[in-house]
Parts: structure tokens; C-alpha cells; sequence
């Protein structure tokens, strides 16, 4: 897989588990119960399991971390997986505002890439996986889990006609194997589902822009840049777009600043852009845009 | 009765007969015929008492009022030393054939001599039928008539074809005349068209009906065909053939109304109904006996021993001789009373010794299996190969029982069938020697069920735990649910923000908010949590296109919704998105947490207790076919070895009831894997015991057991 098919695998699992490509960097769920905990991020580290110390441990120990002074004292709490953390405002506040810190982003991307990916990959590898949808499929498995019992029933590529045989056996006898447990993961069934319409639309290579539950995911959504960040396009997705430079590109438009890249504000934006002389041509609000009104 | 007196004879009673009228008018006139039998072309002679001098002479023939001159008649005195003279005149070659009353006379005679002469095809013409071989035929032809009148529907007729073998058939075709006479019961048949039997519209069809009409060809003085002749309701036709009024023996024949496959059909449905009443009776008693989950309808239940829920081979000698002595009986039956018109048959003797002889076997095993136990059930569903097996153990008193059931009943019925419907008599006869063969067949087979060890029986399994590794963890992992308190106070305190005076589109996207909102705070279970994503993604929809309406109308020209109604219907939509997303990544976090404890649930000990007969401890062990070793079992001793719970009355060295304890965390890395395999997830499993001996008993069993675990119930 190349980077950008890599990067898309990651944004399938991100829509399964957080309904947007790039993932709910500061998704906080909280499970009831005695022995209910938090879990926290991109990939659902948790405290249940000590990978949300893990993970915590990682950001802390990075140099330019905003939010790591504030986090330290905790961590020995998250260590000893302390139910009472899920119900500490302050914490889930915490956390909710480290998802902000490029850092926390960077850590988490590496964190669940090492934890899950790197192995989904060599596990894909070792069987014989090359195509990215296989690959997208096996790392889906890691994520939710259930991949070391399952891939010993479907057996080797051998067993079945071809590669693509295969990875539709597979998908096959995890939906049959969703189906056959406890709620809600039964629930989650949608996760095969979407990747039959990927295999049915022949997308093995995952060519974008896809569709995936509802949400479709584009280059752009992806995240990837040459060398420094540069400001994102802003336009219409699924879900919209809300965040500070939103507002601030409805400000400059002269609309109420309500933060969100709705139907409403791409109508204003392309307006604006045929109003332009010459009229500017990109998609959404792009640096064309951003130059013509200065934010 | 002249119809059953030879040819021959009948000419010479002919011939007597002219005899005496000769006789009767020589002693009125002295005249006689120098022969009654005279070819055309011939002379006919009267011999009378005429002038000695040549003279002149009159002669002729008289048919049924038909009366011919004979033109060249001549009179010759009376040779030296003869008495009488001579009228001669020659047979036309016109005269049809038949017996005539010639009249003859000359000068000086006192009356004219009357006489009866036969005029035939050639000289000493005879004619002879043979017998019909065979005498009866099972292939009947419909013809189509039209009915009586011209709206009454086409009435069918039974007709027949036959050949004519015998000698003397008068060969010359028609156009001319008919010489050959052909008689179809006793009746002579004049209007038989000679054209032959290869037109394949002569009986007519349903569409286009035809008179019934007879028709013939003529191969030869030895052989006439006729097609088309009626076949009487008794089925019974007499034939003579011949020509003039000279007759050929008459020769019956008889057309069946059922051949041999269609009595058979009748007779195996007769069987049928009769062993389907038992089957309706069986229905109405009990319901469907079951093994392992698979339920065993009626016929097989027949044949299923409960003890063993295997097939019994001395029950399937005993239905098999049953139903072939049925049906060999119906079918005779059949044959005397509605083929050919008979009594009712008696049985032949040595059938019910068959029967006597199957049902002795049936009983005897039943009575072997009482004194010293049953055999080995062997696979854990009866299957067609314990009829010759003993518990999975080729046994050969069964396989030559079988073999010389099916041989005895396979020739029985086979020599049935070779007597036809229409000749049958009665059922064959069994031949002695084969029923002292069975008899000597059916004691090797007790024989060999008595020197056989009793094979194990599994009557019930049972393990402990029930469930499986993965079903004990879900069902004691506490339920986590998602607290989505947070999403839900964010999502009300946004509804509170919009303005209740917002146009019709923003109320559209804000009812399907509160619709949202309302879904998700009504979710208190795992199951409501997992229909939840499906009910906010149609809201998240609805609010989607309530938002881009709401856009388009904002920035329509003229506007028809302003700006901060635009707006607010894109953040409703946007609400609904964050709530939408945060309990998608609830129930994903839900669905990890449920993931946990099937990846990696707790291994529990496992006890399998098996109840049944013969169970031998020392026994080798199966489950789905993969060998469950000793080194994997401890018993209360911790020895590697079952339990025996309770002993086996008639045979000590068996239990009746034997406990194999697995303890899952003193085995090694391979055998843990196995167990793994067998334990960690639900499922059917096969459970096998086989004794020393080779016989085995198989069960199945299921985790969680869907039903009660024991081996052949009723449902």
C-alpha cells in the first residue's frame, strides 16, 4: 500500500469507529457500570485495558506537549486504572482539550499506527495480502478485534480460489460471526457491509474518493501533506466541517460565524468565488479563496 | 357343436351325409354322384339309370335360389357289365364355392336325379386352423367410433390383431370374389376388408372416429392376418377359417384387459395402501422420533431399534417378506378375479413359512438382545451401514442375512411377475431349498448376535459446564454500557438556542434532532444501543437536506429564508452529526469492551458424563472424530482415566455410567489447543466410545444444549 491507501484504510476504521475519516482525536466514551471505564482517542484507548495510560505516557514524554504539565499528575491514576476517572470532569475536560495539541494528534496517529497497524500489516503480509481492501479488512480486524479467531477458520489464501476469494470468505464469516454475538456488536455489522459495496464498486485498490457508512472520504480528508501542514481546503462534507476557521471564513464572508462548513455557508463561498474577477475556480475554500479574503 | 368337430371329420360327415341322400335318391331313382366334392373346372358325375344308348342329357347347379345350366351335359350309357350311365357336366370356373343341389336327368329316366354336390377350389381342398400360440394377448388397440348419433360422443372399443396359421387358405386375393370365409365368433364375416393392417388411421382417433371395420391380408394358404376385430367384454374370440360353407376347426383366443405392468402397478399399490395404514396409524400415535436433532419420520422409525437407534436388519427382513408376500398376492389376485374371470385364489403353503420364518428372526433378536444386550449403536445417527455393522463393525451373519433377503424376496417378486396376468394360476411356490436356506440363514444370524460381546450403547451426554468458554464469558460479563449523558445535554442545550419563530425547514431539521435526542436518551440496554446508530443516521439525513433546502432558499433570488435561518438549519444538522458521531463511537466503544472477553475468555474445566449400556472404561475416546487421549482426563484418584459412576449389571467389566473430568490448566500447550477447539465456542460436537472390541457408540451434543442431551427423543 502506498501512503495515501494506507491513510485510507486508516479513515475506513476511523468512520466504523468515530463517524468521521480523521477519527474523534478527543472522543471520550464513557461505559456504565461497576466496572465501567473511559476510553479515549482516535482508536478507543482505555483505561479498562491500560492503553490509555499507555498512550498518555507517550504524549507526556513529548517535548512540546501544551497539555502535558497538566496531565502528569494524573497519570499515576490512569496506572492504577481508576474507575473514578470517569466520572472526573476535569480530566475529560483535559483530555478533551489535548485532542486539540497537534502533538496529542501526532502521538495518537503513531500510538494506534504501532499498536494496531504496524501488526494488521504484518499479519496481512504474512498470509499473503497485497491488495489495500484486503489489507484495509485485516486492520479493521485488529481494531475491533477478533482477527486470531477468525482467520484460522477462512485458513490460508490457498484455501480459497484467489485473494479476492478470500477476502470475501473472510468478510463473509465475520458478518456471520457478528451476527452470532451478544449486543452490541452485532450492531457493527456495517462495518462488512461497507466493505462489500467496496468490493461490489471493485474499489480493491481504494481509489478515492469513497463512500464508507455514510461518510465520504476524499484525499483531502486524509490528512496528508508535504512537509509543514498547510491550511486545509475548507468545503462541504460528511459531517460538516466545525472549527475556528470556519468562523472565521464566515466572518470574512460577513455571515453569522456559527463555526459549521454547512450547505448554507458552501453557498455563500461559492458566490463569492463567481463574484471574483476573474471568478475563482477551486473547490470549496481553498488557498484562492483564503487569499481573496484574507483569513 | 358342428363348430368344435374337425375339418376332417366334418368332410367325412359331409361326405356320409351325401352319402345318404345319394343313398335316399338311388332308392328313389337310382341315381348317385360319382363324387360330392368337385373342383371348378371338373366334372360333376351323376351315375343313373339311363337309356343304354347314348342320349341326350340336362344338367344344373343350384345355390340359394341361384340356379346355373351346365351347358356341356352329357349322358354315356352304362359300360360292359356296369349298371348305370353316366350325366356328366363341368363345373363353371365362375362357381362360387358352397354346396349345391345339382339336378340331372336324360331320356327314359322316371325323374330326374337331385343330388348335393360340394363345389371347391381345387381338387380335395382342405382347410385347417392351428391353435393361437400363445393363445391369449395382453396388446389391445382402441378404436374410436362415432357415437349413435351425430352430437353423442365417440365410444370406444377394445380391438384386437391377429394371425391365422394353418393350411389350406384359399390364397387367391379379391378383387372379384371373396373365397376365403373367415368365422369370428361362430358368426361368418363377409365384410372384411382385404386391403391389409398397415393403415395407422384404420381405428380412427378421438377426433376423427371410423366405423369399426375388420381388415385382412392374405400372406399364403398358411397364413392370414386380421386387424380390428372387437374384443367382447369377457375377452374371450373363437376363429375358424375356410372357404364355401367348408369350415376349419374352430380356435379360441383371448385378448387380457391388464398386461403384466399394469397388474403390477395395481398390486404394488395395493401394497402400498396396505403398509401406508400402519405408517397413518404410527402418525396419529406418536410424534417424530428424534436423534441428535435430526428427526426420523415414519418409515424410518419402522425401522429403527429404540435400544440402539440403529437399523434394524431382522425388522427389514420381516417388512420385506411382509410386502412381497402383499403385493405377490394382490397381484394374483388381480389376475384370477378381474383378468380372467376366476375365483379367488387360495395362499400357496410355503408362503406364510417365509413370513413365519421372518418374523421368528425379528422376534429371536429381540430375545438374544434381551439375554445378552444390545449391539453397539456405532455412528451417533442410524445410518443404512448398520444393517450390516454391530456397533460400526462389519459383522458377516448380518451381511448374508441381507444378502439372501434381498435375494429371496428379488426372486420371489421376480417370479410373480414372469407369470402373466392372463395365465397366472397361483402365487409360485417358495422352493423348499431355499426356504431351509433362509431358515439356515436367519439362525447364523441369531447365532453370530449371541456370540457377539454387546456393543456400548450412549443413551445420554451431558457437560459441564454447558455453555461454551466464549458463551460463560458473555454471560458474566457485566453489561457496559455507553454513557452518553454529555452528547445528549449538548444536543438539548443546542434546541434550546433556536428560536421558535424559525421558518418551516429549520423546524423540519430541529424535529429530527429532538427525534434524535429523544432515541438516544430512551436507549438503557446494549440492544438499544445497537439500533441506535441506524435511527440518527435517518435523522442525520433528514437534517442534512432540511439544511441544504434551507441554503438554497437563503441564497435563492429573491431569497425565500434568511440568513439566520440558513444558518440555523446547518447547525441543526451539525448537532445532529456530533450526536450522531459521539453514540457511533459509544457503541464502538461498547463493542470493544464486549470484544474483549470473546477474544480472550476464561478456560473453564470441562465434565462430560455419559449414561448408556456396555460402556467400556477402557474404551478409546473421540470427540469430532479427533482422539480425546487418557493423558488429557483425571479422574477422583488423579489417574488418567474416567470415573465409573455406576457398573453394568449383566457384564461388570462395562459401566453404565462413566465421568471423563478435563482439567484445562494441567495440560499441555497441544492438548490445550485441542480443547480449545472443542470447548471455546458453541457448537454440535460428536462425542465416540469404542470399546475394546471395536464396537463404539457415538452422541451428539451441543453448547449451550439446545435440547435435552439425550440420544434419540421425541419431540
Amino acid at each position: 500500500m502506498n501512503a495515501i491507501q494506507t491513510a485510507t484504510a486508516v479513515a475506513i476504521v476511523n468512520v466504523f469507529e468515530t463517524g468521521s475519516a480523521r477519527g474523534q482525536y478527543g472522543g471520550i466514551a464513557i461505559m456504565k457500570g461497576d466496572n465501567g471505564h473511559l476510553s479515549y482517542g482516535r482508536s478507543q484507548a482505555s483505561l479498562g485495558s491500560g492503553t490509555l495510560f499507555d498512550l498518555l505516557t507517550d504524549y507526556c514524554s513529548q517535548p512540546n506537549a501544551t497539555c502535558a504539565a497538566e496531565l502528569l499528575p494524573f497519570l499515576p491514576r490512569f496506572q492504577q486504572r481508576d474507575v473514578s476517572l470517569d466520572t472526573d470532569d476535569a480530566v475529560r475536560k483535559l483530555l478533551k482539550r489535548a485532542s486539540d495539541d497537534i502533538v496529542m494528534r501526532q502521538t495518537q496517529d503513531r500510538f494506534f499506527s504501532n499498536r494496531f497497524l504496524t501488526p494488521a500489516l504484518q499479519a496481512a503480509q504474512r498470509l499473503g495480502i497485497t491488495q489495500p481492501l484486503g489489507q484495509a479488512v485485516v486492520y479493521d480486524s485488529h481494531i475491533q478485534g477478533g482477527w486470531g479467531r477468525l482467520q484460522p477458520k477462512v485458513g490460508a489464501i490457498s484455501a480459497a480460489r484467489d485473494e479476492q476469494s478470500w477476502i470475501k470468505t473472510y468478510i463473509d464469516v465475520r458478518r456471520k460471526w457478528l451476527l452470532s454475538l451478544n449486543p452490541p456488536l452485532p450492531a457493527t455489522v456495517y462495518r462488512m457491509q461497507a466493505f462489500t459495496d467496496l468490493i461490489e464498486a471493485s474499489n480493491w485498490f481504494l481509489k478515492l474518493p469513497i463512500v464508507v457508512h455514510g461518510v465520504t472520504v476524499a484525499e483531502e480528508d486524509l490528512g496528508l501533506s508535504d512537509g509543514a501542514p498547510a491550511r486545509p481546503t475548507l468545503r462541504l462534507t460528511t459531517p460538516y466541517m466545525q472549527n475556528d476557521d470556519v468562523q472565521a471564513l464566515q466572518r470574512a464572508l460577513g455571515i453569522t460565524p456559527d463555526g459549521v462548513y454547512g450547505p448554507f455557508t458552501d453557498a455563500k463561498v461559492g458566490a463569492w468565488k463567481k463574484a471574483q474577477t476573474p471568478p475563482i475556480v477551486e473547490t470549496g475554500a481553498g488557498p484562492l479563496t483564503r487569499a481573496g479574503l484574507h483569513f | 357343436m358342428t363348430d368344435r368337430i374337425p375339418a376332417g371329420a366334418r368332410h367325412l360327415i359331409r361326405a356320409c351325409a351325401f352319402l345318404c341322400a345319394a343313398a335316399t335318391l338311388a332308392a328313389q331313382t337310382s341315381s348317385q354322384l360319382e363324387s360330392p366334392r368337385v373342383a371348378r373346372g371338373q366334372a360333376i358325375v351323376v351315375l343313373v339309370n339311363g337309356p343304354a344308348t347314348p342320349a341326350a342329357a340336362r344338367m344344373s347347379i343350384e345355390r340359394q335360389g341361384d340356379k346355373t345350366l351346365i351347358s356341356d351335359a352329357t349322358y354315356m350309357p352304362p359300360a360292359p357289365g356296369a349298371a348305370r350311365g353316366r350325366i356328366s357336366g363341368t363345373v363353371p370356373e365362375t362357381a362360387t364355392l358352397g354346396d349345391y343341389s345339382v339336378t340331372a336327368e336324360t331320356q327314359g329316366m322316371a325323374a330326374a336325379a337331385k343330388l348335393r354336390v360340394s363345389i371347391e377350389p381345387y381338387a380335395n381342398a382342405d382347410v385347417h386352423l392351428n391353435e393361437f400360440s400363445p393363445k391369449y394377448t395382453y396388446d389391445t388397440k382402441t378404436a374410436y367410433l362415432p357415437g349413435s348419433t351425430p352430437t353423442a360422443s365417440v365410444v370406444e372399443k377394445r380391438t384386437v390383431d391377429v394371425s391365422l396359421r394353418g393350411t389350406g387358405f384359399v390364397a387367391v386375393e379379391p378383387p372379384q370374389r371373396q373365397e376365403l370365409q373367415i368365422w369370428i365368433n361362430g358368426v361368418r364375416r363377409n365384410d372384411i376388408v382385404w386391403d391389409g393392417c398397415k393403415d395407422p388411421n384404420r381405428l380412427g382417433s378421438p377426433a376423427a372416429p371410423l366405423d369399426l371395420v375388420v381388415h385382412g391380408q392374405v400372406f399364403g394358404p398358411e397364413q392370414v392376418d386380421l386387424c380390428g376385430i372387437e374384443v367382447p367384454p369377457n375377452g374371450e374370440l373363437s376363429f375358424a377359417a375356410g372357404f364355401g360353407d367348408t369350415k376349419s376347426e374352430i380356435r379360441q383366443f383371448t385378448a387380457y384387459s391388464m398386461d403384466t405392468s399394469t397388474v403390477a402397478s395395481f398390486a404394488a399399490a395395493i401394497a402400498l395402501v396396505l403398509a401406508l395404514i400402519p405408517l397413518w396409524l404410527l402418525s396419529r400415535a406418536r410424534r417424530a422420533y428424534r436423534i441428535s436433532g435430526k428427526d426420523y419420520r415414519y418409515v424410518s422409525a419402522l425401522f429403527l431399534d429404540p435400544e440402539t437407534d440403529t437399523y434394524s436388519l431382522s425388522k427389514l427382513q420381516f417388512y420385506f417378506w411382509t410386502v412381497a408376500a402383499i403385493f405377490g398376492y394382490a397381484f394374483l389376485y388381480i389376475s384370477r378375479v378381474f383378468v380372467q374371470h376366476q375365483t379367488w385364489p387360495d395362499v400357496p403353503g410355503t408362503l406364510p413359512a417365509i413370513i413365519g420364518v421372518s418374523a421368528g428372526t425379528a422376534i429371536g433378536a429381540q430375545i438374544v438382545t434381551s439375554a445378552k444386550g444390545t449391539k453397539g449403536s456405532g455412528e451417533e445417527a442410524p445410518t443404512i451401514a448398520d444393517l450390516v455393522t454391530s456397533g460400526g463393525v462389519v459383522a458377516v451373519d448380518r451381511v448374508q442375512m441381507l444378502c439372501w433377503t434381498i435375494l429371496g424376496v428379488g426372486t420371489f417378486v421376480s417370479a410373480v411377475l414372469h407369470e402373466g396376468p392372463g395365465t397366472i394360476t397361483g402365487l409360485p411356490a417358495v422352493p423348499e431349498k431355499l426356504l431351509y436356506l433362509m431358515g439356515l440363514s436367519s439362525t447364523g444370524y441369531l447365532a453370530g448376535k449371541m456370540a457377539r460381546k454387546a456393543g456400548p450403547v450412549i443413551a445420554e451426554i451431558s457437560m459441564t459446564p454447558a455453555d461454551s468458554d466464549d458463551g460463560i464469558a458473555a454471560r458474566n460479563a457485566t453489561p457496559r454500557l455507553p454513557d452518553v449523558a454529555q452528547p445528549i445535554a449538548d444536543a438539548q442545550a443546542f434546541v434550546a438556542t433556536v428560536p421558535a419563530s424559525m421558518n418551516g425547514r429549520v423546524q423540519t431539521a430541529l424535529t429530527a434532532l429532538k427525534t434524535a435526542i429523544a432515541a438516544t436518551t430512551a436507549a438503557h440496554t446494549t440492544t438499544d444501543f445497537s439500533g441506535l446508530p441506524a435511527t440518527l443516521a435517518d435523522a442525520q439525513k433528514d437534517t442534512e437536506k432540511a439544511a441544504a433546502e434551507a441554503a438554497a432558499a437563503a441564497t435563492a433570488t429573491p431569497p425565500t429564508a434568511t440568513a439566520a435561518e440558513a444558518s440555523a438549519a446547518q447547525q441543526t444538522a451539525a448537532a445532529v452529526q456530533r450526536l450522531s458521531a459521539s453514540v457511533l463511537q459509544a457503541v464502538s466503544a461498547a463493542a470493544a469492551t464486549q470484544m474483549d472477553t470473546i477474544v480472550a475468555p476464561t478456560l473453564n474445566d470441562r465434565v462430560i458424563e455419559v449414561r448408556g449400556s456396555s460402556l467400556s472404561p477402557d474404551a478409546l475416546l473421540q470427540i469430532d472424530h479427533v482422539d480425546l487421549p487418557f493423558r488429557m482426563l483425571i479422574n477422583a484418584q488423579g489417574q488418567h482415566a474416567p470415573d465409573i459412576l455406576m457398573r453394568d449389571d449383566t457384564n461388570p467389566t462395562f459401566a453404565r455410567a462413566l465421568r471423563f473430568s478435563l482439567l484445562r490448566s494441567s495440560l499441555d500447550t497441544t492438548d490445550q489447543e485441542q480443547a480449545d477447539r472443542w470447548f471455546r465456542e458453541g457448537g454440535r460436537h460428536v462425542f465416540t466410545l469404542m470399546n475394546p472390541d471395536g464396537q463404539k457408540a457415538e452422541a451428539a451434543f451441543s453448547v449451550p444444549p439446545g435440547e435435552m442431551q439425550r440420544v434419540g427423543v421425541t419431540s
